[in-house]
């Protein structure tokens, strides 16, 4: 449908090495105006490392960037925005503690006679923007007090302000609920009228199906597909990131319920009261709730991370509150949600990463048994299929699934009864996610109890056997998963008492 | 996928010369054996003292107080901390060991209270920055004032060396099979604590508390104790250096030592350990120690005006930032 205009952004051959791996071997990549373009992969398959070369944060190998036919060449971030591109990062880059209307037009302040900032413009200018998007705010309110998706819809009015024809959004929707997607997708059709292009990263294919007019995929630094999405299957889309097809996504084949191993006994901490539960041998259970119902902080509470009244015990051993050292020792471990801030090591190896808890047990007097050591590191870099070019890679060169399992692997290494997983699968492609829910499947199976804390409802509706759904730091809800348990009634008692405060 | 350990003879060679020019050309310590060998090629040249036998056992004693402090500094620095507090250490020990010894006439009494003055201070270094969560370059700084404040309170004078112990002056210009016993120091303090941080739990430990605190506590490693260890590692060995100053000069000054924490901190930071912790290098340290040596020895050595010494350090620091700033460009992370 666009064949007969000029891209506004063409790549063409775009080669990417860093040391120990090709991120990218040679990818095109079009985007054109008025255009919604999905770009998927599994993790490692290059995306991340194609939207830097894009911001101009790194500079490709091999391969030509053009911009409405002509060939440009990025050595920074600025230029890259000279030429009116603009990212959305999934971690977004606003300055918390100026106001809206400052980060809207950071570094291109409107100026009055001498330099002097015209605050008046700055905030009418920022008003007609936020409006523009939907977003009834006062430009003077500080980042650090908006929501998530208002953040970034402050990112994409930063765009606007600076008149961008390219907008590429990576991961827009991992933080957001149902109806900020909702109201997300129509600031992005609206940008869409007005000529803009927008390359669109995900992991989520509904979303795709919901937005996005083209569709490319990218496997292991390769270009596998474009496609327009109207002419393609769901499967397709999966077996061209995954390389084969994924037939059971969720393999959890019930097992043998033994005893209690953990259990939580009126926990109240942070915003969460009165919480309470078991998890047996053998069982898988899930709590439930949206972004800010406190779903995470169960795991933080019950782990001692966080102060805590209440009563937590595993395997009748009392568990003490601000002791996760205590919870390990005892055999709960705990996976928390924040990959980069609560888990990984990233200037260590991932060998180091992977033993962190470990490394005791490989050692006499404090001294490591280096051989000890690499072989229980390979076992789990084998069994969990890690790609890594070698155990002394740093672990910040492997994409988020390969970090993901390495955490995972570190847990795997321990002697545990219970162990806790937040958002086990979240920036993780299709086919790590079936890897890492058949894991949890024969964990229990070998009578474990496994906890799962996520706020993505097919994962919990999939792999659990009960279900508990939280609303503002309350539990509000139990199920017995595949009998009893629906995705509407589990997304009721989510999200009702929500919506009527809102 | 991974790297197989068997290896036929011929690709091993290959492979080692592989990785020596990697390390040459592509690390900090690479890049820094490069400088000093170079300056070593440059000063043998130009001056026939320079690679002599007495003179690199005078560049080596020479820097040995340096070392010993930097590398405790260097895992201070990895566990994410710092102690700016190392250089009036130099003085407070420096009198308070030689007035002990001038009214005892014991020598390892001596010595054990300069060690437990640097168990005392790193104590409290650590006690400010922890507990009390002032940042730990703020805390010493404070506690480089307290404890120069101390150093004057304790004498107005020099405490010259009354007592006379033989084994005392020995520490600091003696010689054991020929080598100086303050490079004998210095090279076993550097192999020890290389070993405690490349193989031991310990180290692996302060590399852990360095790179994300949150992560090692929720990986259950006691992180506040591994710092406090760090500190007080840091504050025996800045003892232990007193001590060797000591035993050179021969007289406890109240105002020796100023910019020493500097020259230490500039040293570790120029060996590739990062200032936002959690990776770094003791052989860095020892490299960059050694280089800073080589230019002092050899300002001496070309007769140039021996005031650029001090200078020498400023330099030092300001290479070594640059060299962190385009490795961190280098790894994307900025």
């Amino acid at each position: 449908m666009f064949s007969s205009q000029q891209p506004l952004l063409q790549l063409t051959g775009i080669a990417k090495e860093f040391p120990g791996t090709k991120a990218l071997k040679g990818v095109d990549f079009s985007l054109y105006a008025g255009e919604v373009h999905a770009l998927i992969g599994e993790n490692g398959a290059g995306k991340s490392t194609l939207i830097k070369i894009i911001a101009g944060l790194y500079q490709q190998d091999a391969g030509t960037i053009a911009v409405e036919g002509v060939t440009v060449d990025f050595h920074s971030p600025a230029d890259s925005l000279a030429h009116r591109i603009k990212v959305v990062y999934q971690e977004l880059d606003l300055v918390p503690d100026l106001s809206i209307a400052e980060n809207v037009f950071l570094g291109n302040l409107p100026k009055k006679a001498l330099r002097a900032v015209d605050w008046q413009a700055l905030y009418s200018k920022t008003s007609e923007l936020l409006l523009d998007l939907g977003l009834h705010i006062d430009p003077q309110v500080p980042i650090s007090a908006l929501t998530v998706a208002q953040q970034q819809l402050v990112e994409i009015a930063r765009a606007l302000s600076r008149q961008a024809q390219i907008i590429i959004m990576d991961e827009p929707t991992s933080a957001l609920s149902q109806t900020e997607i909702e109201s997300l997708f129509a600031v992005i059709r609206r940008l869409q009228g007005r000529g803009v292009g927008l390359m669109y990263v995900s992991h989520k294919l509904d979303e795709i199906y919901a937005i996005a007019d083209r569709v490319t995929v990218f496997r292991d630094g390769e270009h596998i597909a474009t496609e327009a999405v109207a002419d393609t299957q769901h499967s397709d889309l999966v077996t061209w990131m995954v390389g084969r097809e994924v037939k059971d996504l969720y393999p959890r084949s019930p097992a043998v319920r033994g005893p209690a191993l953990l259990e939580v006994d009126s926990v109240s901490g942070g915003n969460i009261e009165n919480f309470s539960l078991n998890v047996h041998a053998g069982e898988i259970v899930a709590v439930f709730g949206l972004m800010g119902s406190g779903v995470h902080n169960v795991g933080r509470l019950i782990f001692g991370n966080m102060p805590r009244s209440g009563s937590v015990r595993l395997g009748g051993e009392v568990i003490h509150a601000n002791a996760p050292m205590d919870a390990i020792r005892k055999g709960l471990g705990f996976l928390t949600e924040n990959r980069k801030t609560d888990g990984l090591l990233l200037p260590l190896s991932v060998k180091d990463n992977i033993t962190l808890v470990s490394v005791n047990n490989y050692a006499k007097l404090m001294v490591i048994n280096g051989q000890e050591e690499r072989r229980a590191t390979t076992g789990i870099i084998d069994k969990l299929s890690i790609k890594t070019p070698g155990i002394a890679q740093k672990i910040r060169y492997l994409s988020g699934g390969n970090q993901q399992k390495s955490l995972i692997g570190r847990w795997l290494l321990e002697d545990l009864q219970v162990l806790m997983f937040a958002e086990p699968t979240r920036g993780i492609d299709v086919g790590s996610k079936a890897e890492i829910y058949r894991l949890m499947d024969d964990m229990a199976h070998q009578g474990m109890g496994i906890l799962v804390l996520s706020t993505e409802l097919p994962e919990v509706m999939g792999i659990a056997d009960r279900i508990i759904v939280m609303r503002q730091g309350k539990s509000v809800g139990r199920w017995v998963a595949r009998e009893e348990a629906n995705e509407q009634d589990l997304m009721t008692a989510a999200t009702v008492q929500m919506e009527k405060v809102i | 996928m991974l790297d197989s350990s068997v290896e036929p003879s011929g690709a091993g060679i290959g492979k080692f010369l592989n990785k020596a020019a990697h390390w040459l050309l592509h690390t900090q310590e690479g890049v820094l054996f490069f400088i000093v060998a170079a300056i070593w090629l440059f000063l043998t040249i130009q001056s026939p003292v320079f690679f002599t036998g007495r003179n690199i056992g005078v560049l080596l004693s020479q820097v040995s107080m340096t070392a010993i402090t930097a590398v405790g500094m260097t895992i201070l620095l990895i566990s994410g901390e710092i102690d700016a507090s190392v250089g009036s250490m130099q003085a407070f020990v420096g009198v308070v060991v030689m007035s002990v010894l001038n009214s005892s006439a014991n020598l390892a009494l001596g010595i054990l209270v300069g060690l437990a003055i640097g168990v005392a201070v790193g104590l409290i270094n650590s006690l400010i920055s922890l507990r009390l969560g002032i940042n730990s370059l703020i805390a010493t700084l404070a506690m480089l004032s307290i404890v120069r404040g101390a150093a004057f309170g304790f004498t107005e004078a020099s405490i010259q060396n009354t007592h006379k112990i033989p084994a005392f002056t020995e520490i600091g210009n003696g010689f054991f099979l020929g080598v100086p016993w303050p490079i004998i120091f210095f090279f076993a303090v550097f192999l020890i604590f290389y070993f405690v941080l490349s193989r031991t739990t310990f180290g692996r430990f302060v590399h852990a508390v360095g790179a994300n605190p949150e992560a090692a506590t929720l990986a259950g490693i006691p992180v506040r104790l591994v710092k406090l260890a760090g500190f007080v590692l840091t504050g025996v060995l800045a003892s232990f250096s007193a001590i060797i100053l000591l035993s050179r000069l021969n007289s406890g000054q109240n105002g020796i030592g100023a910019g020493f924490e500097l020259e230490a901190i500039g040293a570790v930071l120029l060996g590739g350990t990062s200032l936002s912790g959690g990776e770094g290098s003791m052989v860095g340290t020892f490299l960059a120690v050694l280089l800073l040596g080589t230019l002092k020895n050899g300002i001496v050595l070309l007769d140039i005006n021996s005031s650029w010494q001090v200078a020498v350090t400023g330099l030092i620091i300001i290479i070594a930032v640059l060299l962190d700033a385009r490795r961190r460009r280098r790894l994307g992370q900025d």
